[in-house]
């Protein structure tokens, strides 16, 4: 990657492209953030540019470059050498966020008192995930002949927050003929949290211990799935590029559900929904390290009726970004364009999306249900069953 | 021979954008894939037919310059009615996106005034653009401190170019301004409520010139530049018209955010990865990753997007098919190089094709058109669809 750090044309692609710069008329935008801060930096160290830190780290601004300079790369370079405008306390917050995997397993979070918001530097709105742990019924039989062994890949957040879709995610896997482990079987990180923080050298210390822990329990398995948009693009992206290989496929979970057995298909398309609109959030992280359409795609299969995609890029999510207290205004402008387009779409039943904080931002925003397309996909084959809610309703 | 089901697009640029739109539009699926945006948003929206000769002269009536003039040396000329089908039918889809006012091309070139106040000649433009038949007298509006409209010899320079008459009007910045804003900041920032609402109670403050035109630079919005539009229209009761700023233009991007949400509402799979080979029927992505369809077709926007490497030695060649596009000596050559046809080995439509230089003649829009069409016809014939009847021309319609 290196190579192409120096390489900017100054076309400003990357700046036309960026969600915070549609936003916060204060922020300056990748091109000035990432690679003109990078040549200053390199001619002399020293200077650090404000609101830096308001960047996601959605790696837009990168998709969009023609000539493949890792800006959002260079930002968070930039940010580690910023650390200090963040002042102590946020700081602090910073490095517990940027350890995903230990927030999930020391806070179970839920309802935060608003002093220890304001303390934490934590957003007094915004609304904080709190555990989901509901039962989970298997699917019934194999609907195929066995297909191999599945490592299914807890990211931090549904492993802490939403045990119940992992356990979805699984259910489905197996009622498609996969038989699946859970890993890691202790939580690790990807780094990609570490990153968004400004926080290289961790991020890749904490890749550097989760890709040992895969590559050691994934043995036997078939392939990775990845349930989170944004691990599996660092999963499967970045890794690749920072000398974590890893020998087995990765491969997100939307596309495996397409390679569902046909009885599966069939078995949801026999029972139509009600006419209405359905709409899908392909993760900023996502639509970068994978691209766009595929869980439109997952949906229209589903035989979800009007399905269309979310206009905006990004939610503004950013992970841990719309936690904070200083960003309150920058996510919720990035949401307010979603809950714009609900308002227009009239009557929307449901969202489908590939993270978990994404999913948890937009319903805030949006009241509108959000979810994994494992929710979706495991709720709807139990109404199919005459055992998901729908039925339950039909039958009282 | 079967159907076209499926077609793989490498290269999201207006070249992409436009064959996506032919296929999808046919009910045949597109996957793109794409390592980068693109140049949609680098050029103002506007499309060219052709604005200048060989010889640098401004041309003022297109159709008649390309009769008897193939798009590339190796092509039979367009007949002016399939030229008029195409554009027609480009027309009537970009004002399904809201882009242009009209379904009818223009009949000739129009006028369209530059940052510096001078005018060029331009075809199919969206209708913020400021782009007349004859130039009149109008009011330009300029900002404090936004330098990259200099209103003042703009106003100089379209008095003395045109002989019609421009006055002057200066706002002032808003309050939120900082002088790190380029033009797209401003235009997001008149995307929004408080913007617009800024915007109107300055130009009421400003006591424009009755009647004049308001022409200011290109910043009127993003997404919600109409709403800006009718807000000033309304309050004033005057015309109102933009001029492109240079690369990157907030006109290009505004095209390319209908157009690619147009494609996503109509299942589009975009793929972000980077190419490395590429056949008629497959696509192989750095990481190894292979993917098949019923045709490839390469949108991968010659030297500037990536489609064409020049070694040091001026030898030129598709990086994806390995096919050589000959030699450049001269720096002007590099603007020809490309395919000599646009249905060779793999398909190429947009700058992928050579023989033109687009840039100097100002004509990109039309030959992404007519590669477009010309591929597109190729592809449902090699398949074994119905042969268009007598011409590109007849290929379906768009909308
Ligand atoms: C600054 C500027 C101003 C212009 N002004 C005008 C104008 O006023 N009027 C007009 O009509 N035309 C204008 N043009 C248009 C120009 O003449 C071309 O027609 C146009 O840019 C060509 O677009 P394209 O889609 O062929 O290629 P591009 O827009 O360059 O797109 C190339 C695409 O291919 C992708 N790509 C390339 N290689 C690979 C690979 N290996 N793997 C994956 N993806 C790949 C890139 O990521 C990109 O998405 C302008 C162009 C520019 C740059
Ligand atoms: S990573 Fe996202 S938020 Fe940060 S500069 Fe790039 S596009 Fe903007
Ligand atoms: S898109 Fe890439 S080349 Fe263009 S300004 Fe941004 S970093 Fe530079």
């Amino acid at each position: 990657m290196r190579e192409t750090w120096d390489a900017c044309l100054k076309c400003t692609l990357c700046v036309s492209q960026c969600p915070v710069v549609s936003v916060n008329t204060d922020f300056p935008g990748p091109k000035a953030l990432g690679p003109e801060w990078y040549r200053r930096w390199q001619a002399s160290p020293g200077e650090v540019m404000n609101h830096v830190h308001d960047c996601t780290f959605c790696q837009l601004c990168e998709a969009a470059c023609p000539v493949a300079v890792p800006v959002a790369h260079l930002i968070a370079e930039h940010k580690a050498h910023a650390l200090s405008q963040l002042g102590w306390r946020n700081r602090l917050r910073d490095s517990l966020l940027a350890r995903p995997h230990r927030v999930g397993q020391w806070m179970p979070v839920g309802t935060v008192p608003p002093l220890v918001r304001r303390w934490g530097g934590l957003s007094r709105r915004v609304r904080f995930p709190s555990r989901r742990r509901g039962r989970v019924a298997e699917l019934g039989p194999a609907l195929s002949p066995p297909r191999g062994v599945v490592g299914l890949v807890q990211d931090c957040y549904s492993r802490a927050y939403d045990p119940e879709l992992v356990n979805m995610a699984a259910a489905l896997l197996r009622l498609w003929g996969y038989q699946v482990r859970l890993l890691p079987k202790s939580p690790g990180c990807c780094g990609a949290a570490a990153m968004a923080q400004g926080r290289p050298a961790l991020a890749h210390r904490l890749a550097g211990g989760l890709w040992a822990q895969l590559a050691r329990e994934g043995q036997g398995c078939d392939v990775l799935v990845t349930l989170n948009a944004t691990c599996d693009g660092t999963v499967r992206d970045e890794w690749a590029r920072d000398g974590f290989g890893l020998s087995l496929p990765v491969r997100p979970f939307d596309a495996l559900a397409m390679e569902a057995p046909a009885a599966f298909w069939e078995r949801l398309r026999l029972f139509s929904m009600p006419d209405s609109v359905w709409l899908t959030h392909t993760t900023c992280r996502g639509k970068v390290a994978r691209g766009d359409g595929h869980l439109l795609a997952l949906a229209a299969r589903a035989g979800f009726p009007s399905v269309r995609p979310v206009d905006a890029a990004c939610c503004g999510a950013g992970g841990s970004y719309a936690f904070k207290a200083e960003h309150e205004a920058t996510a919720e402008a990035l949401a307010e364009a979603i809950r714009r387009q609900v308002a227009e779409e009239g009557a929307v039943a449901g969202i489908i999306t590939d993270s978990g904080t994404c999913a948890l931002h937009i319903e805030d925003a949006t009241g509108v249900a959000t979810h994994h397309p494992a929710y979706w996909l495991y709720h709807r084959y139990r109404e199919s069953l005459g055992e998901g809610p729908a039925n339950e309703r039909k039958r009282s | 021979m079967g159907t076209l089901k499926q077609i793989i697009v490498v290269g999201r640029g207006p070249a992409g954008l436009y064959l996506s739109t032919l296929a999808l539009a046919q009910g045949v699926g597109v996957t793109v894939i794409a390592d980068g945006l693109g140049s949609c948003a680098l050029w103002g929206g506007h499309w060219d037919f052709v604005s200048r000769d060989e010889q640098g002269h401004v041309v003022q009536d297109p159709w008649r310059w390309w009769e008897g003039r193939p798009p590339v040396p190796e092509a039979d000329p367009v007949p002016r009615s399939v030229w008029r089908a195409w554009w027609q039918d480009l027309a009537r889809f970009w004002r399904q996106l809201g882009i242009v006012p009209d379904h009818e091309p223009p009949r000739t070139n129009r006028w369209l005034v530059t940052p510096v106040g001078t005018v060029r000649p331009v075809f199919l433009a969206p209708q913020w653009h400021w782009a007349e038949e004859e130039p009149r007298p109008v009011t330009l509006v300029g900002f404090h401190h936004f330098i990259d409209f200099p209103v003042e010899v703009a106003a100089q320079n379209y008095q003395q170019e045109t002989g019609c008459r421009a006055e002057v009007l200066v706002l002032p910045h808003p309050p939120l301004w900082t002088p790190a804003w380029q033009p797209l900041q401003w235009a997001w920032y008149f995307d929004t409520d408080p913007g617009r609402e800024w915007l109107k109670d300055a130009l009421r403050a400003a006591s424009a010139p009755a009647s004049l035109p308001l022409v200011f630079p290109q910043i009127l919005g993003v997404d919600r530049v109409d709403a800006v539009f009718s807000a000033i229209q309304a309050a004033l009761g005057v015309a109102v018209g933009e001029i492109p700023l240079t690369p990157p233009s907030v006109g290009g991007l505004r095209v390319q955010r209908r157009w690619e949400r147009w494609l996503r509402r109509r299942g589009l799979r975009l793929w972000s990865a980077h190419a490395v080979r590429a056949t008629a029927t497959s696509v192989e992505l750095e990481d190894g990753r292979m993917l098949t369809a019923d045709a490839v077709v390469l949108a991968t926007g010659g030297i500037l997007g990536g489609g064409i490497q020049v070694a040091v030695n001026g030898a030129a060649t598709d990086p994806l098919t390995g096919v050589d596009l000959g030699q450049a000596t001269t720096p002007r050559d590099l603007g020809r190089l490309g395919y000599p046809r646009p249905e060779m080995a793999v398909p190429v439509v947009g700058r992928q094709v050579g023989g033109r230089d687009c840039d100097r003649q100002g004509m990109g829009g039309a030959m992404i058109l007519w590669s477009g069409r010309r591929v597109w016809r190729h592809l449902e014939a090699a398949v074994g669809e119905e042969a268009p009847s007598r011409h590109e021309g007849n290929v379906g319609r768009l909308s």
